[in-house]
């Protein structure tokens, strides 16, 4: 497995750092600062969308759901960095070999974590509203594959950032489900200040 | 974070490029659903021609015209969200605060006021200012 994780991971590697500006391209769509305020954009276009109240509402939950998962997902890539074995990065483990187009991340490779927090929003609104859910699987998925572009993630690390993602989706659909009396009166405060 | 992108500056321009990003959106957002308390503009089509050239062209000056190196480390993940939480409030402000000034002769007439519009949709008749000094006047209930 880790054998064809490296193989994918250096087939895909293996296309950067030959056209300047598709480096400069995937540069940008995969770092912290394009994509991730792109789709905060997107959820307060969500948040005070909607054709009537109980729509609006409908979305205001999937982006308190959104956020939610993507605050669970950090935690748990938190946690796992302290239990798991720290999974060198690819350009740490192949200096020679692989082309780093990014700087060097200190924190360990598996799982992604910038993959997690990215596929949290949108599985997040996923579990509220489909078709956004699969919008905003676009910037997790350019965000995955230009990390991998990079030489900063193994495609396992992905995976693993995906399947955080899922995990924290779920606990935080489960909180929503406990704490729904404490969010209705959020929301209903809200909407009494103008702001859902 | 060490050099340009762990300064102040850098800071100030990050909480720039998101607050302009997030009052472009709201224009957008005014003119879609009509919320004419927080729009800046009469027109829709000007609403939707601002939003669209303020997130375009903040988005052009933030990765191509400030010191931003994306070779180097950027914001660790807990500031990041900080500076972007900051930023998201303080443009929220800004519209609700800008939109009023502009709006301020909206007035909505007694039929208006009757209508069971709830939550931000009281914003298509009222500037913010307008509807939180009516719900501050009322005693926090309407």
């Amino acid at each position: 497995m880790i054998h064809a994780d490296q193989t994918v991971f250096f087939w895909i590697n293996g296309l950067a750092g030959h056209v300047a500006w598709i480096d400069d391209v995937i540069r940008i769509l995969s770092c912290d600062l394009f994509l991730p305020v792109v789709t905060i954009i997107a959820l307060i276009a969500v948040w005070f969308s909607g054709r009537n109240t109980a729509g609006r509402t409908r979305n205001q939950y999937g982006v308190m759901c959104s956020l939610a998962s993507m605050g669970i997902a950090n935690l748990l890539i938190f946690i796992c960095n302290a239990i798991l074995n720290d999974r060198l990065r690819p350009f740490e483990a192949f200096p020679d070999k692989v082309h780093l187009i990014f700087y060097q991340p200190s924190d360990p490779s598996f799982p992604s974590n910038a993959a997690a927090a990215s596929f949290a929003l949108a599985t997040g609104i996923w579990v509220y509203n489909r078709k956004l859910g699969y919008l905003l699987s676009i910037p997790a998925l350019i965000i995955s594959f230009g990390r991998i572009y990079m030489g900063v993630h193994y495609p396992l690390d992905i995976i693993g950032g995906f399947a955080v993602a899922i995990v924290a989706t779920g606990i935080a659909v489960l909180a929503m489900k406990l704490c729904r009396p404490i969010i209705e009166r959020l929301v209903k405060l809200m909407r009494k200040v103008y702001l859902a | 974070m060490n050099g340009y992108v762990g300064s102040w500056a850098f800071v100030a321009e990050y909480c720039i490029y998101v607050s302009i990003a997030v009052i472009g959106m709201m224009q957008i957002i005014a003119a879609k659903w009509e919320l004419r308390g927080i729009a800046f503009f009469r027109n829709k089509k000007w609403g939707y021609v601002f939003g669209s050239v303020a997130i375009v062209g903040v988005f052009i000056w933030f990765f191509g015209f400030t010191g931003l190196n994306l070779k180097e480390p950027i914001f660790d993940t807990p500031p990041q969200l900080l500076w972007l939480a900051v930023s998201v409030v303080l443009a929220l402000l800004v519209t609700f605060g800008l939109s009023s000034i502009i709006n301020r002769r909206l007035t909505p007439g007694a039929e208006r006021d009757k209508t069971q519009a709830d939550g931000i949709e009281v914003l298509k008749q009222k500037t913010y200012w307008q509807a939180i000094s009516r719900f501050f006047n009322k005693g926090g209930s309407r």
